[in-house]
């Protein structure tokens, strides 16, 4: 079974205007999942896992499987508050990120995730670095609770009409993730 | 009597299987899906190779077991011992009945329930479905109702397997993740 093909997106003459037309295209998505693999190392440990993350407006759903297909994570929530299923456990918060972080030792800023799988800026004067093509090659950014964030993005795809990241590696405070996207599904309402 | 689980697995010394995986939530939503190949030679030798959508391998030569995730350039080594009991899979190969003492298997015509005896874990119960001695379905139900089905096709038994092949040799510029209890020297 073949590899799928790395296409590389075409350089442009003028990077800085294709960026904002990228960045504008990527508005419109606001209702889509994406499937794939991740590797998230902390000091302490490193795990991977298959990842499956949903997107509609404000509503997000994350679930980490393990290679067997056992759930090794799951939490799913909305602007104000989320349920966080782990080990067994049923957690209910309003922080959602500072719930993750106590039962699982992970910082995961699931309010800015969506832009950074997304390949979008997410904070319009965010320190960002373009490919020659317009996209973002990588965005630093500081997070509302302090913390300073960089996001490499390795390799882009083609799916539904968009260019959208298939390899990136998220660097944060004692933890770096590393996620491969396989499957884009973007959902046109 | 029936045929017992164990027996059903270890009465071919070595076998060779393509798989497809679907994993479904608790109500029903696909959450993954994969291809690949399994092979096994028994005892305790195990190659689960995943193809699609993207490669992952976990491959077994009885004393160390390598996850091996080329796209995240990471390949993670445990103890067989300690793994081989907590994954249904890793039990395909394996053939020390103090393991499968430590399941109760429930057996149905030709498909094979089989519940940890410690309960707690996040393995509920996986169930085998065999039609003739072909292994054709591995079903794995987790605490939180997710259900993993591999659908095996093209089992051929015997295989032609040697032991070298399940030596794992990690390639160079990956992360290594080294779980053992006591890692060799080597």
């Amino acid at each position: 079974c073949p590899q799928t093909p790395v296409v590389e997106a075409p350089e442009v003459a003028d990077p800085a205007q294709a960026f904002a037309q990228h960045q504008q295209s990527l508005t419109t998505l606001s209702h889509w999942q994406v499937r794939g693999k991740v590797a998230i190392k902390t000091a302490e440990e490193s795990n991977t896992a298959n990842l499956n993350w949903q997107l509609a407006g404000a509503d997000y759903k994350l679930m980490l499987t393990s290679f067997i297909g056992t759930s090794l994570m799951e939490l799913e929530g909305d602007k104000y508050q989320a349920v966080l299923k782990v080990d067994g456990e049923t957690y209910h918060s309003r922080a959602p990120e500072r719930l993750i972080y106590q039962t699982t030792g992970w910082r995961l800023p699931v309010s800015t995730l969506p832009d950074w799988i997304l390949g979008r800026l997410s904070q319009p004067n965010a320190k960002h670095v373009l490919d020659s093509s317009g996209k973002l090659a990588s965005q630093s950014l500081q997070t509302d609770d302090g913390l300073l964030w960089q996001i490499d993005y390795r390799e882009y795809q083609q799916a539904g009409g968009h260019w959208l990241p298939r390899k990136m590696t998220i660097h944060g405070p004692e933890i770096t993730i590393k996620l491969v996207i396989s499957k884009w599904e973007l959902q046109d309402q | 009597a029936p045929q017992t689980l164990r027996d059903r697995l270890t009465a071919h010394r070595s076998f060779i299987a393509e798989f497809t995986q679907q994993v479904h939530s608790y109500d029903g939503e696909l959450v993954q899906e994969g291809q690949g190949v399994i092979k096994v030679l028994s005892p305790d030798h195990f190659i689960w190779q995943t193809v699609l959508p993207d490669e992952h391998l976990v491959q077994s030569d009885g004393n160390t077991v390598w996850v091996f995730n080329p796209l995240l350039e990471q390949v993670s080594l445990y103890s067989a011992s300690e793994v081989m009991q907590d994954s249904p899979i890793l039990l395909l190969a394996e053939s020390d009945p103090e393991v499968w003492a430590q399941y109760r298997v429930r057996v149905v015509g030709e498909r094979y329930e089989v519940t940890p005896q410690v309960t707690g874990g996040n393995i509920e119960r996986f169930e085998l479905q065999f039609q003739g001695d072909k292994l054709t379905e591995l079903l794995i139900i987790d605490s939180q109702g997710q259900r993993s089905q591999f659908t095996l096709t093209s089992f051929t038994a015997p295989a032609k397997l040697t032991e070298q092949e399940f030596l794992f040799t990690i390639p160079a510029d990956v992360d290594i993740d080294d779980q053992r209890t006591q890692p060799d020297a080597g």
